[in-house]
């Protein structure tokens, strides 16, 4: 049961990337340019149809899927770094400083992206992917900060700490050596849980017209359908599949974040 | 205009503290807070009743589902909640006009009232903007019932493995009692959760209101952020973020009154 749900996340996870890899190569088709009639539904020449300019959606659709996983493994690398910076400075300090982090933290918690956003928007009017995966990342680290501070905390009193510092070795070093690489399995689920969560932002915020405006991603191509108001002209080709490669994606990734945290915390495993 | 920045940033403070965002550009000679006035009282009209029904619903059916655990209500509706709340609900909102109001044609394709209505409280206008109010509302309350639904059943089953209801239960108190203590404690931090969350359904309402063509702040937004119009994105901004601080006072606030381990502090 385990295992077959992490192959099964894991090898939609991985056709996804291969689809968004291979796909330029196998279907060669220039998502900029106007190749056929405008709105033409899906059919002959068209797998997945044309939007309003006469573009090719398939083609628009396998350039977004990669843009979509690059903004959320770079927003989940930038979020894992710094959770695991003001996790670790938090929780072993402690003190004065430990209760501003958190504290901040908590702010960055509440305050929602698209408040961040709307100023961005209006200094930099054109986004690339790369501008609004940094800022994703910038928001989405308080949870596992918090996280990270909990286990350091209590890791911090035990008996291979006690052993490193009577060896003389500094705080930093027991940090960066023995503390660290014993959550990096928590770490690297919580990675997958906040890509996850980042390709589902960028994709809402670009479509409120506060993310990216440069290039094709996910949320680019539902920002078009929107506004070519696909919906209610009933142009389903439009709307469905980023959608639908987007929920396809969000949902693996959980599970295999499930799955992986099932593998590592052999407690949850007896249940 | 033409002032140092410190001398601008004083003078709009002064403004700000008086009501005064400044006047629009794209909608000029109209003020900020004239038109975000005009644009609030219908997202608050439709977020806080999904907030509170999706929250009360989904409590509910989580506690029913700690109670019921291993059934085969739990073993099918659980994991049914888990993939819903994974959608993107932007793109279930589209998908639920679609088949609801352009394929089916139960409900008008978005807007908040009809076209040429003015807001009245007649009898004919309140009919109509209900049915345009009924699809966003349930697509609203649909998204955020499986995670209200999915914390609430983790947070009553640990409740329910806890000494004092396992205590309780060898004194032998009645179960539906044993229900309403776990379910008591099992809520606090449920209400948290609403705190933290607020902010994201707040931007999350936004971009509901575009797909619906809800004529609220969502609506404004978009229009403000497609003509630069700086004032009103600030005014937007400003309001938002009160509306963020705010809400967790206010939940900071309620916390201390129903929580009697913060009340006796």
């Amino acid at each position: 049961m385990r295992n077959t749900r992490l192959i099964l996340a894991a090898a939609v996870i991985l056709a996804t990337i291969l689809f968004g890899l291979v796909g330029r190569w196998v279907y060669p088709v220039d998502p900029a340019t106007r190749i056929g009639g405008r709105l033409q539904p899906p059919g002959r020449g068209f797998p997945l149809g044309t939007d309003v300019q006469g573009r090719d959606v398939l083609a628009q659709l396998i350039r977004g899927t990669t843009t979509s996983l690059t903004i959320g493994v770079i927003a989940a690398s930038i979020a894992s770094a710094i959770a695991i910076i003001i996790g670790a400075v938090s929780g072993y300090k402690g003190g004065i400083l430990d209760e501003s982090l958190m504290a901040f933290a908590n702010i960055v918690l509440a305050f929602p992206t698209i408040l961040l956003l709307l100023v961005v928007a209006v200094f930099v009017p054109v986004r690339s992917p790369l501008v609004v995966a940094v800022l994703i990342g910038f928001t989405a680290w308080p949870g596992l900060a918090r996280a990270i501070r909990a286990q350091i905390m209590s890791l911090k009193e035990r008996e291979f700490v006690f052993l490193s510092r009577m060896a003389g070795w500094s705080g930093e070093k027991i940090v960066v050596f023995d503390l660290i690489p014993n959550m990096m399995a928590y770490v690297f689920t919580s990675f997958v849980v906040i890509m996850s969560i980042a390709m589902l932002a960028e994709a809402g915020l670009t479509m409120i017209g506060v993310g990216v405006t440069q290039g094709v991603s996910l949320g680019v191509m539902l920002f078009w359908a929107q506004m070519s108001d696909a919906v209610r002209r009933g142009l389903y080709w439009l709307f469905v599949p980023p959608g639908g490669v987007l929920t396809l994606v969000s949902a693996s990734l959980l599970l295999l974040a499930t799955a992986l945290d099932q593998m590592f915390n052999p407690r949850l495993r007896a249940q | 205009m033409g002032l140092p920045l410190w001398d601008q940033f004083k003078k709009f403070i002064g403004q700000l503290l008086c009501g005064d965002l400044g006047t629009s550009i794209s909608m000029y000679p109209r003020k900020t807070l004239e038109i975000i006035s005009l644009y609030l009282p219908w997202t608050i009209g439709l977020l806080l009743p999904a907030i509170l029904v999706s929250w009360a619903l989904g409590n509910y059916l989580g506690a029913l589902l700690a109670w019921r655990r291993g059934t085969i209500l739990d073993k099918l509706l659980t994991p049914l909640l888990l993939f819903i709340s994974r959608i993107p609900f932007y793109w279930f909102a589209m998908l639920m006009l679609f088949g609801f109001a352009v394929k089916l044609r139960f409900f008008p394709i978005g807007g908040t009232y009809s076209w040429g209505l003015t807001p009245n409280l007649s009898w004919h206008f309140v009919i109509d903007y209900l049915k345009h109010y009924v699809l966003p509302f349930c697509t609203w309350v649909i998204i955020c019932l499986g995670g209200w639904a999915i914390g609430m059943r983790s947070m009553m089953i640990y409740e329910l493995n806890s000494d004092y209801i396992i205590f309780a239960d060898v004194l032998g108190i009645p179960q539906r009692k044993l229900l309403r203590y776990a379910f008591r404690s099992a809520c606090l931090p449920q209400i948290t959760e609403l705190g933290l969350n607020f902010g994201f359904m707040l931007s999350g309402s936004l971009l509901l209101e575009l797909v619906f063509n809800y004529r609220g702040m969502g609506y404004i937004t978009f229009q403000a952020l497609a003509a630069l119009d700086y004032p009103l994105i600030q005014g937007i901004f400003l309001m938002l973020a009160a509306t963020v601080i705010f809400v967790n006072l206010f939940i900071d606030i309620v916390y201390g009154l129903i929580d009697p381990r913060i009340k006796a502090q």
